[in-house]
């Protein structure tokens, strides 16, 4: 089966914004409603799923459970520096992902996903 | 004799919102003529965290733009809110099948349409339609902010 970049950068933009919510301000920026809790189920779900599809699918699955993991240790002294990394990370492969949407050249007619 | 007359002090039936140009056309792309936005009832929300203020947030958007920063954390922050929303609107709302495109449109957009723009909200037209801020005391919320209620001042 060939990568999926749209699920990927589906996938790294809700890893992404689960962090993103613990930040201050993060809302302004926001165009739709979050929900840490709807956030986190839909990533516990995607655990569960068949993610033969990923190009990199150890390192999908070793984000999924650190950014799970770095949420259940927010009283640690770093977090903060932990998290913002962990943030710009799964930031930096959402856009990542969806250049190589754009890269690939896809057109509703042309490719499909 | 010039006589001067004490300050006003702020109105109280306006709001303020620093929003981007393809913010904009994103959000009419996924209701179109309704938009939903945080906004303070200062332009200077100085009683919030700056990234929470609307001035703040223009300034560093349009010295990002005119410096050529492409990598800039606050227009980085904007594309991936504004995929994040494509992603989350267009599958609730049964359009799947546009997520791949409208992604490749906002990768490919260049950084003059990260431009902010500031709106000026009309808060008794909205009255009764939005709430208040969790984190600050000057910010509040609207899921349904139409055409009519608001201008454009600063583009």
């Amino acid at each position: 089966m060939g990568a999926n970049y749209v699920k990927l950068a589906s996938i790294y933009l809700r890893l992404w914004k689960l962090i993103d919510i613990h930040f201050p301000g993060h809302h302004w920026l926001e165009m739709t409603e979050e929900s840490e809790k709807v956030l986190r189920d839909e990533i516990r779900q995607t655990l569960k799923d068949d993610l033969s599809w990923a190009p990199e699918l150890d390192a999908l699955r070793q984000d999924i459970s650190q950014t799970l993991e770095i949420l259940e240790a927010k009283v640690e002294t770093d977090w903060l520096l932990r998290a913002q990394k962990m943030r710009t990370d799964m930031q930096d492969k959402a856009l990542k992902a969806v250049d190589q949407i754009r890269e690939d050249g896809f057109v509703l007619h042309r490719k499909k996903y | 004799m010039i006589n001067i007359q004490p300050y006003p002090g702020h109105g109280t039936a306006v709001g303020y919102t620093c929003q981007t140009w393809i913010a904009k056309q994103i959000n009419d792309y996924l209701h179109p003529g309704s938009y939903y936005c945080w906004f303070s009832k200062h332009f200077n929300a100085m009683s919030n965290g700056d990234d929470s203020n609307p001035i703040w947030i223009y300034l560093i958007l349009d010295r990002a733009i005119e410096q050529g920063a492409v990598n800039n954390a606050k227009v980085k922050d904007v594309k991936a809110n504004l995929l994040r929303a494509i992603d989350k609107e267009l599958r609730a709302a049964g359009r799947d099948t546009e997520i791949p495109a409208a992604m490749a449109v906002i990768s490919s957009a260049p950084l003059q349409c990260y431009t902010p723009q500031l709106w000026k909200l009309d808060l008794n037209a909205i009255s009764g339609r939005y709430t208040i801020g969790y984190q600050y005391p000057d910010e509040f919320n609207i899921t349904d902010l139409r055409l009519n209620e608001f201008k454009n001042i600063v583009e």
